[in-house]
């Protein structure tokens, strides 16, 4: 509350009202595209913003006077211009940048030094993040075509990218810093230890084409935070962000300064949310609350021109997070991220640009069954350390026509984790100590290549390649009773594999308004954490015990992708991609005979243990649609859908929570993949382009096609729409707020988990009114 | 410019003063109603369990034991007497009210156990 006060405190101090505004679209000179993620800044005021996906940006609210705008992004030429602004004036500017590798302020670690990607790249802005009531990246990213996420509870929500989950998606933080989840059921997937508010964008590239971020099998998904960026002289910066929702009596504060001088420069920021149980839109109270808080500190240094160092220290804590389509809540959550980066761009070179990384990130997790009924009989508290370090470089060489990036990476996973049971209803209160990870470990080493070349003005391409090195083992998996007799012993853990991964990609521009992109690319991924060396857990989207097996081959997706790009002064842009992916060496579970080892969890079904099988197949395509941004008003619109395909699966037939048959299934459909989903976005601007309120209406389908042998749940197709209503007062604050579901409707995702031990549905939250404040001086 | 530095200054001690402590809460096992000697485990603040034979003349005596617990924390009392005339009553307290309690009179088989966690709200 003080810091919502104190917000409110501090713009009434700052609210002179003005209505000039610039704003402008950045083009390549070369191409004609427009470049997305250029930063723009403009003085006096400091301020700053980067071009969206369709390379706009504005500054709104400024007071009359002399400015000076200064356009960057890594492989262009600089480009500055000063001007005055009057009094209510509205200066439009249509920027085309020279490719030319100059410069750039501060330790952008991610290097785009070419534009153009044969491949679908989703960004999410910061812009986007702030004036919505987003909780966790994971629920923020299911606004991206074919992108969906696995709710279990309030938050947390674990994303899917065309079907493609888990350790299939590469989910990275600042480009290279992996996180390791400590539970086996994922309640903490990566991106759920990186805070929603601290993102200034999230980068989405599907496929296995990106091969520079590390394995990359199903797509890369890179959240990058705020970093300290230097200055020429000393200044001193603050900004902070306070977030209400209704419903679930939300809120959250985020609060950043940051400041310093050409050598020395530096970031604090701290986050605050918590959350109450959320009323979905037929009433029913759901159990989501949640608490989090963190806090980072980051130190950047320039010891000589060109050459950058920055220092970063996270601390991040979660508190009783609701669960209720898993077996147990989270506890406790308090993980360490920490990272040194070294940056170094010189142009004229030959050698162009250097990035170093070297990282930490610790994660010790807790989680039982408190909250739970059967906790009356049973206490069960799981802690789980897992640990992640390692590092990565990439050199970037080149000139106007190619760049060659040649680097290696290294992660060195560590996990170790136990379940206590207390069984507090019997005499001498007996304790049952079981292993969930016994000191299992995993090492990759990859090495990796990627060439783009811009062969004229119609044609560039790229092929990449990566070789990992990948070498696991573990302490004996083991399981006893309570009289000390093994229930499963398995010590045959190590195993060692060299995967190879490949892919290229071209651009053809046709003219200048349509081009095609097509892909082709073979990612290769080491089996998990999970997938090896687990033991006895209901990890899985079925009713069953999962074991790990520690000799797990690699998984392998051979994909393809064509994208139809078209872009008219009056249509806007046009996009329609279509991809089809064969993944061999398929990952599942299959069942175990109870001879060989009983299950351990009350209720199921069961014991599979993974294992690799012939191959599965997924297709689907994604349509966009962007209205030209020249005028006042304008509109998106998105489908996309996805299909997955098992050509052969063992079904097991249970009565009376027993197996007694099992029975191929041909063509089953691949559980868990989202519907049909059609997106329509439409805005306009008010009162000199300082009001903006935006409909969003969505549309997805039933989903019909599931899955026979995980014996999968239909779910019905659903219409939400939504109101954002944003205000620029001035500079230094604006607000942002609006209704999410305003008809209240009762839904659920197809993806969403039901609820433990019953089938009925984890809906969504029903109709929220949320309001976000935000200030920056 | 001055404001600035004060107001930067007073977000930063909202940064590090951001972090949430779990509540405790006041806690005490007691019995009662015993004749005689009668042998008692409960579960320490540590995590430990005691075991101990608490002496016992009439049902009005009394043994107690308090401590503070965090929510969440197991609670947990067992007692067993081997006299037949004798009974055994127990109760644990959360901040002063019954939380959960047990009996038995003349069962010199059957454990009287209570057990819980500290509750969160």
């Amino acid at each position: 509350m003080f810091v919502m006060h104190f917000t409110f405190f501090t713009a009434a101090m700052l609210s002179a009202q003005n209505t000039s505004k610039i704003s402008g679209t950045i083009f390549s000179k070369e191409t004609g595209k427009i470049i997305s993620q250029a930063e723009v800044l403009l003085n006096p005021g400091n301020l700053g913003t980067a071009t969206d996906e369709v390379g706009s940006f504005e500054f709104k609210g400024l007071k009359a006077g002399n400015y000076e705008i200064q356009i960057i992004h890594l492989g262009c030429k600089g480009y500055n211009e000063k001007f005055r602004l009057g009094q209510g004036d509205q200066k439009s500017l249509q920027v085309f940048l020279e490719k030319d590798i100059q410069n750039i302020p501060g330790v952008e670690i991610t290097d785009q030094a070419f534009e153009w990607e044969p491949y679908k790249k989703e960004v999410v802005d910061q812009a986007t993040i702030e004036s919505l009531p987003a909780r966790d990246p994971g629920e923020f990213l299911r606004r991206e075509p074919n992108v969906a996420g696995i709710r279990k509870g309030g938050g947390n929500i674990d994303p899917v990218v065309r079907g493609f989950k888990f350790s299939q998606l590469n989910v990275q933080t600042n480009t290279g810093q992996k996180i390791e989840g400590g539970c086996p059921n994922r309640m903490d997937p990566a991106a759920s230890h990186i805070d929603v508010n601290d993102i200034s964008r999230i980068e989405i590239i599907k496929g296995p084409y990106a091969l520079r971020y590390g394995q990359a099998f199903g797509g890369v998904i890179n959240l990058i935070t705020e970093k300290a960026k230097p200055y020429e002289k000393f200044e001193l910066h603050a900004n902070a962000l306070v977030g209400f929702e209704s419903n679930w009596n939300g809120n959250k504060q985020h609060v950043s300064i940051n400041g310093g001088n050409r050598t020395i420069y530096f970031a604090l920021v701290g986050n605050h949310l918590e959350y109450g149980n959320y009323t979905a839109g037929n009433g029913e109270i759901i159990p989501s609350s949640f608490k989090k808080y963190n806090y980072s500190a980051e130190l950047g240094i320039s010891p000589a021109e060109k050459h950058n160092l920055l220092f970063s220290y996270k601390n991040s804590h979660g508190m009783d997070i609701n669960f209720p389509a898993l077996p147990m809540d989270e506890r406790e959550d308090n993980t360490q991220l920490m990272s040194a980066n070294y940056h170094y761009l010189y142009s004229s070179r030959l050698l162009q640009s250097i990035d170093a990384k070297i990282y930490y990130s610790d994660v010790n997790h807790e989680m039982d069954n408190k909250w739970r009924p059967f906790s009356d009989t049973v206490v069960a508290v799981s802690t789980i350390d897992a640990r992640n370090a390692g590092g990565r470089v990439d050199f970037g060489l080149g000139n106007d026509n190619y760049r060659l990036h040649v680097g290696a990476d290294y992660e060195d996973i560590f996990k170790d984790g136990q379940r206590v049971k207390n069984l507090i209803l019997q005499p001498k209160l007996p304790v049952k100590t079981e292993n969930l990870w016994s000191n299992a470990s995993i090492q990759n080493m990859g090495f990796f290549a990627e060439y783009k070349r811009q062969q004229n003005q119609k044609l560039e391409w790229v092929v990449s390649g990566r070789l990992d090195m990948n070498k696991a083992a573990s302490d004996p998996m083991q399981l006893k009773n309570m009289m000390g007799m093994d229930m499963y012993y398995n010590d045959s853990t190590d195993s060692d594999f060299v995967n190879f991964s490949i892919s290229a990609g071209l651009t053809y521009r046709f003219n200048k308004s349509f081009s095609i992109d097509f892909a082709l690319g073979r990612g290769v991924r080491s089996p998990d954490m999970t997938e090896r060396f687990i033991i006895l857990l209901p990890v899985g989207y079925d009713n069953y015990d999962y074991l790990g097996n520690p000799q797990l081959m690699p998984e392998n997706n051979q994909q393809a992708d064509l994208t139809l790009n078209y872009s008219h002064d009056e249509l806007g842009q046009l996009s329609l991609n279509g991809f089809y992916s064969w993944v061999t060496d398929y990952i599942t579970g299959i069942k175990v005979p109870p001879s060989e080892v009983m299950p351990q969890t009350k209720g199921v079904l069961g014991v599979k243990r993974f294992e690799n099988i012939d191959n599965t197949y997924l297709y689907g395509f994604e349509f966009m649609w962007f209205s030209p941004t020249k005028y006042t008003y304008g509109a998106s619109l998105t489908a996309s859908y996805t299909a997955g395909q098992n050509p052969e699966v063992v079904k097991y037939i249970a009565e009376d929570g027993q197996v007694i048959d099992s029975e191929i299934v041909k063509n089953d459909p691949l559980p868990e993949i989202p519907p049909l989903e059609v997106n329509l976005r439409a805005h306009w601007y008010f009162f000199d382009n300082t009001f903006k309120p935006e409909i969003h209406l969505r549309m997805v389908a039933s989903q019909n096609r599931i899955s026979e042998a995980y014996d999968e749940l239909a779910t019905q197709g659903f219409f939400t729409a939504g109101i954002n209503l944003s205000y620029q007062f001035n500079q230094y604050l604006s607000m942002a707020g609006g209704v999410s579901n305003i008809f209240d409707e009762p839904y659920y995702e197809h993806l969403n988990r039901r609820i433990i031990g019953s089938k009925a549905p984890l809906y969504e939250p029903g109709r929220i009114f949320y309001l976000n404040v935000m200030v920056n001086f | 410019m001055e404001t600035r530095y004060i107001i930067i200054t007073i977000l930063a001690v909202i940064i590090f003063s951001s972090c949430e402590k779990r509540e405790e809460k006041s806690v005490k096992y007691i019995t009662t109603n015993a004749i005689s000697d009668y042998d008692l485990s409960y579960r320490l603040p540590s995590g430990e369990l005691k075991t101990e034979t608490i002496a016992a003349t009439s049902m009005q005596d009394q043994w107690s034991f308090s401590f503070l617990a965090e929510q969440g924390d197991i609670v947990y009392v067992s007692g067993n007497y081997k006299d037949i005339n004798s009974a055994l009553n127990i109760r644990i307290l959360v901040d002063g009210k019954v939380y959960k309690q047990g009996s038995s009179i003349g069962d010199t088989v059957r454990f009287v156990t209570v057990s819980g966690v500290v509750p969160y709200d």
